[in-house]
């Protein structure tokens, strides 16, 4: 006795369609969506360079001053790990308005050797602390890590960028 | 009885399960002592609980629904909620958890399972393969290149395989890597990479060279001479690209897959991938990893 051709089919084949559906998805995202070439199931791990990404946030004060700041804390992890790998538009912007009804406050300025100008940091308030920060923009970049053979440099690269402005009330 | 008598009987035991009963057990393994960067809690939870149930009431363990479950939760875990987390290793754990589970639904379990199990790694190869071909960044050695110069994972083949690429080299490139995150700087200089040039161009063409063969062999009907080397190639593959990479559960579900595809009288065969397995796991605990580091350091 043998199992109907149908049922053949699927079990044998089923399990390899899925993978390669899957696959062929992962390339599309990688060239249209910017997906990180070793996510996602395409199997391009170790065939695309291991980009290094990095998640820029530029909160931008009323004055048009806005400065490169550190992933506050509470969005670090799994938040920050799927905006750098899938940095989708839509992503990006839901995450800047989320920033947006954030406290900000300036924390410290750091002066750094060889850096003409004195770098304030900010980040998220603590409700203990003082007095927020107006944050008119949040601008967020995506800046992707590429080694060059030629140099022996690792070069950053915008990838992608969005601004967003607290909603204004009608 | 000494250790090692005690472990050949194991071994010998192990072998003279079919190819089915052991690439179940393999995969379960894999399951239970899920090997690898962590999943999260609940799928952790469920499939260890899962895999307890089996090792319990070991009947379960040829019930397709067992592996429905499984498939069913590592998809949605990993294909769905983690897609853009997830590495591929974790992919193809759903994809042959539901191999498993549709090879059990057929009159012919074990001829499915080894049909399943060709197929996938043939696909697996001929992607991984395929994605290389079109990468300039991989046909250049721009690739590897990188990873010596700064991935941890990789320095101990840069200091084995490398001409003069030192301790130093990899801690200045790795201070500079974080410098650059932690900073936004536009670009840093990297040390070491004329050392690994070489190396980093033998690895890529052994690479793509193996993964081609692989796709072939297990793409090949099973009846031609030729592809009855599929499972050398594939050992070597494992052995020689799982412990650096430290990819240990991808190695484990190749090998899975492998196990499945063997003849029943290939017993001795599947005493190797049973080597295998224990190879690659006890390479991931560090140890030997630091004895090479320490080699090629001193």
């Amino acid at each position: 006795m043998h199992d109907d051709p149908l049922k053949r089919a699927i079990c044998l084949g089923s399990a390899s369609v899925l993978l390669v559906l899957t696959a062929l998805l992962q390339i599309y995202r990688v060239e249209e969506q910017d997906l990180h070439p070793w996510k996602g199931g395409g199997f391009g791990m170790f065939a695309a360079s291991p980009e290094q990404r990095a998640l820029r946030i530029i909160p931008i004060d009323e004055n048009r001053i806005g400065y490169i700041t550190p992933m506050p804390s509470r969005y670090r992890g799994t938040t920050a790990d799927r905006l750098l790998f899938r940095p989708a538009e839509s992503r990006l912007r839901e995450f800047a308005r989320q920033l947006l009804t954030e406290d900000w406050l300036l924390i410290g300025i750091d002066q750094e050797p060889g850096k003409q100008y004195p770098v304030p940091r900010y980040d998220i308030l603590d409700p203990s602390s003082s007095e927020p920060i107006r944050i008119v923009e949040i601008r967020l970049e995506v800046h992707v890590y590429r080694y060059d053979a030629d140099s022996d440099e690792l070069r950053a690269t915008l990838l992608t960028e969005i601004a967003e402005k607290p909603e204004q009330p009608r | 009885m000494t250790a090692g008598a005690a472990l050949r009987g194991i071994g010998s035991r192990l072998a003279e399960l079919s190819p089915l009963d052991l690439s179940l057990w393999l995969t379960l393994t894999l399951v239970l002592v899920r090997p690898g960067p962590a999943d999260p809690w609940y799928l952790v939870g469920s499939t260890t609980l899962i895999a307890i149930i089996v090792l319990l009431v070991p009947e379960l363990l040829r019930r397709r629904e067992t592996w429905f479950l499984l498939a069913g939760l590592y998809f949605l875990s990993n294909n769905v909620i983690r897609y853009e987390l997830c590495d591929n290793h974790k992919f193809l754990t759903s994809y042959w958890c539901l191999a498993i589970g549709l090879s059990l639904s057929m009159r012919d379990r074990a001829g499915a399972l080894a049909v399943n199990g060709r197929v996938i790694v043939g696909f697996v190869f001929a992607l991984a393969t395929l994605q290389k071909l079109f990468s300039a960044s991989y046909l250049s050695g721009e690739m590897f290149e990188q990873l010596l110069v700064l991935d941890d994972r990789f320095f101990s083949l840069s200091y084995l395989l490398g001409d003069g690429f030192t301790v130093e080299h990899s801690l200045r490139n790795t201070a500079q890597l974080e410098n650059a995150l932690r900073n936004s700087l536009p670009s840093v200089d990297l040390e070491g990479g004329d050392a690994v040039r070489g190396a980093a161009l033998f690895l890529t063409w052994w690479t793509v060279t193996i993964e081609a063969a692989l796709a072939i062999l297990f793409l090949l009907p099973p009846r031609l001479r030729i592809a009855s080397y599929r499972d050398h190639v594939l050992l070597a593959f494992v052995i020689s690209t799982y412990p650096p990479t430290n990819v240990i559960q991808f190695g484990w579900l190749i090998l899975a897959m492998g196990v499945a595809a063997t003849e029943e009288s290939q017993r001795r065969r599947r005493l190797i991938y049973i080597g295998a397995f224990l190879f690659i796991f006890i390479f991931s605990t560090g140890q030997i990893r630091q004895m090479l580091f320490d080699a090629a350091r001193f």
